[in-house]
């Protein structure tokens, strides 16, 4: 267990370079890293002999700090160049090397704990096996992957390599070479394992999803709301919903502007409201009464209100020369002392307490 | 938000989306006791001048979006947010650091009422329940001076 000690320094030494560029690098460039180059610098990675750990412990504490230093090296040409993919690869490369050499039992929680904020810490506590350790290694990477990718949403690329970086080495070495060659695809036909999203420990990236399977599901709610339902993508799917939103509210304005009915818009329905939330059988009692309400305090509103409804004022006399003239089935609107007789073809509606208002209504009438 | 957490909000969202029937009634019952306390502080006759045309106008809209929110009442972020601007007061922008996870929300906060002080989550909730309400409001308009206009007399 002694050679760990000295693959901690570089590893911490490394991790403080990495920490602070990957994801500055990611900031400052906001642009899709070049993968073509990752390939050429992925052969040259597997051409170069220090990577891989062999059996014997003694060549491979050497081969480990000589590929730490060679990989610090690359790592600090790539990062110049490139964005964050590189610089990351190179971080995973190392650290798997070195976990493979240092096989069971390392307490390597501390040091990869603090050198992304993603990865859990938890998890690389109870090592004990290599395979173990490689897929909490893969775990931990794909977490910080998936974070970053994330925080910007290019980043399908990187979680291919990092499944580059699984598995066992001549694995690797093969899946590599094979998905080098098609580097710069969507990644479908790799023999790699892509990131497996539902095994990411990150809390992070796990809120972070079910909040955007959230906000899909209400874009999916709004679109039935929404007439235009084209289901492109959301960006335009928000563009028609801000139009449509805006468009109601126009309507709304323009339906005040053109709001100038006066008694004769706001009391015929007033008393069809409250017919409907109170009872249905009795719409003519209502009409009745409201039309008398509105004749105690304005006679032109009322006037006004019988308009609406289809129906005037006419004395009885007329009213019955005309109902049994024509036989057809108008509402009339008699305005007498007592009750006119109701014929079944023609439904006539009395207003009772008026004494005041006869010569009026039979003038206007 | 735990996912816990957020499960009584969904269904709190399915139960609470209201039928259209009871919520256009009530919408319509706000808005015309609304309308008749308007006309018996306005003249009854059309106003003659433009400016009073203008106030009459923007009276009525005014009139339709306080009905519409008194009808919804404080159940909705967006109804209380028409309220507050209702009475007068203060907006009560508590802003928990929405801007960064707005993803595009900007235009949409700006014209649903109180979008400032929500995230994207709730956000895309009060605009579903808003475009509801206005199409009903809509509805209720269109059938009201459809009514009117098309009044016909015998005499």
């Amino acid at each position: 267990m002694q050679p760990i000690s000295g693959e901690f320094g570089a590893i911490n030494t490394l991790n403080g370079l990495l920490n602070q560029h990957p994801i500055s690098s990611l900031h400052n460039h906001g642009q899709l890293p070049q993968f073509d180059p990752v390939d050429d610098f992925l052969e040259q990675m597997l051409s170069s002999p220090a990577v891989y750990p062999c059996a014997d412990d003694h060549s491979q504490q050497q081969m480990e700090e000589h590929s730490t230093s060679v990989l610090a090296s690359k790592l600090r040409q790539h990062q110049i160049n490139s964005g964050a993919a590189k610089a990351l690869m190179f971080q995973r490369q190392l650290l798997l090397s070195t976990g493979l050499a240092a096989g069971n039992g390392a307490p390597r929680s501390p040091t990869l704990s603090d050198h992304n904020d993603g990865i859990d810490g938890n998890g690389f506590k109870s090592i004990q096996e290599n395979d173990a350790s490689i897929k909490a290694l893969f775990n931990g990477f794909t977490g910080s992957l998936g974070q970053i990718s994330n925080q910007s949403e290019h980043f399908h690329q990187p979680q291919n390599f990092g499944g580059a970086g699984i598995a066992t080495p001549a694995a690797m070495n093969e899946a590599t070479v094979s998905g080098s060659s098609g580097g710069g695809a969507s990644g479908q036909p790799r023999q790699r394992v892509r990131a497996r999203r539902g095994q990411a420990t990150d809390p992070h990236s796990i809120a972070e999803r079910l909040r955007r399977e959230r906000i899909a599901e209400r874009m999916k709610s709004l679109q039935e709301l929404v007439p235009n339902a084209n289901k492109t993508d959301k960006a335009s799917m928000l563009d028609e919903i801000i139009d449509y939103v805006k468009f109601l509210q126009l309507q709304v304005k323009v339906l005040s502007m053109s709001r100038l009915g006066g008694a004769s818009a706001v009391a015929p329905l007033v008393t069809d409201m409250s017919s409907e939330t109170s009872k249905e059988g009795t719409s003519m009692s209502l009409t009745e009464q409201e039309v008398t309400k509105l004749m105690e305090e304005d006679m032109g509103s009322a006037m006004q209100y019988l308009q609406g409804k289809g129906l005037c004022l006419m004395p009885i006399s007329l009213a019955t020369a005309i109902s049994t003239a024509t036989g057809n089935s108008l509402k009339i609107n008699t305005n007498s002392d007592a009750q006119a007789p109701t014929s079944p073809t023609l439904s006539v509606l009395t207003v009772q307490s008026c004494g005041n208002i006869k010569g009026d209504a039979i003038d206007q009438g | 938000m735990s996912s816990l957490s957020q499960n009584p909000k969904k269904t709190l969202l399915f139960s609470a989306m209201k039928n259209p029937n009871t919520l256009k009634k009530k919408l319509a019952s706000r808005f015309l006791k609304a309308m008749k306390k308007l006309k018996y502080k306005m003249s009854p006759s059309p106003p003659a001048s433009i400016a009073e045309k203008k106030r009459r106008h923007r009276a009525v809209r005014a009139a339709a979006y306080a009905s519409m929110a008194s009808a919804v009442g404080p159940r909705r972020a967006w109804s209380r947010a028409l309220l507050r601007k209702m009475k007068g007061r203060k907006r009560a922008r508590r802003n928990p650091g929405n801007m960064n996870t707005r993803f595009g929300l900007n235009h949409l906060c700006d014209i649903v009422p109180g979008g400032e002080a929500m995230d994207s989550c709730s956000l895309l909730n009060e605009t579903a329940h808003y475009i509801k309400c206005l199409v009903a409001q809509v509805q209720i308009m269109r059938e009201i001076l459809h009514s009117s206009s098309s009044s016909s007399t015998i005499l």
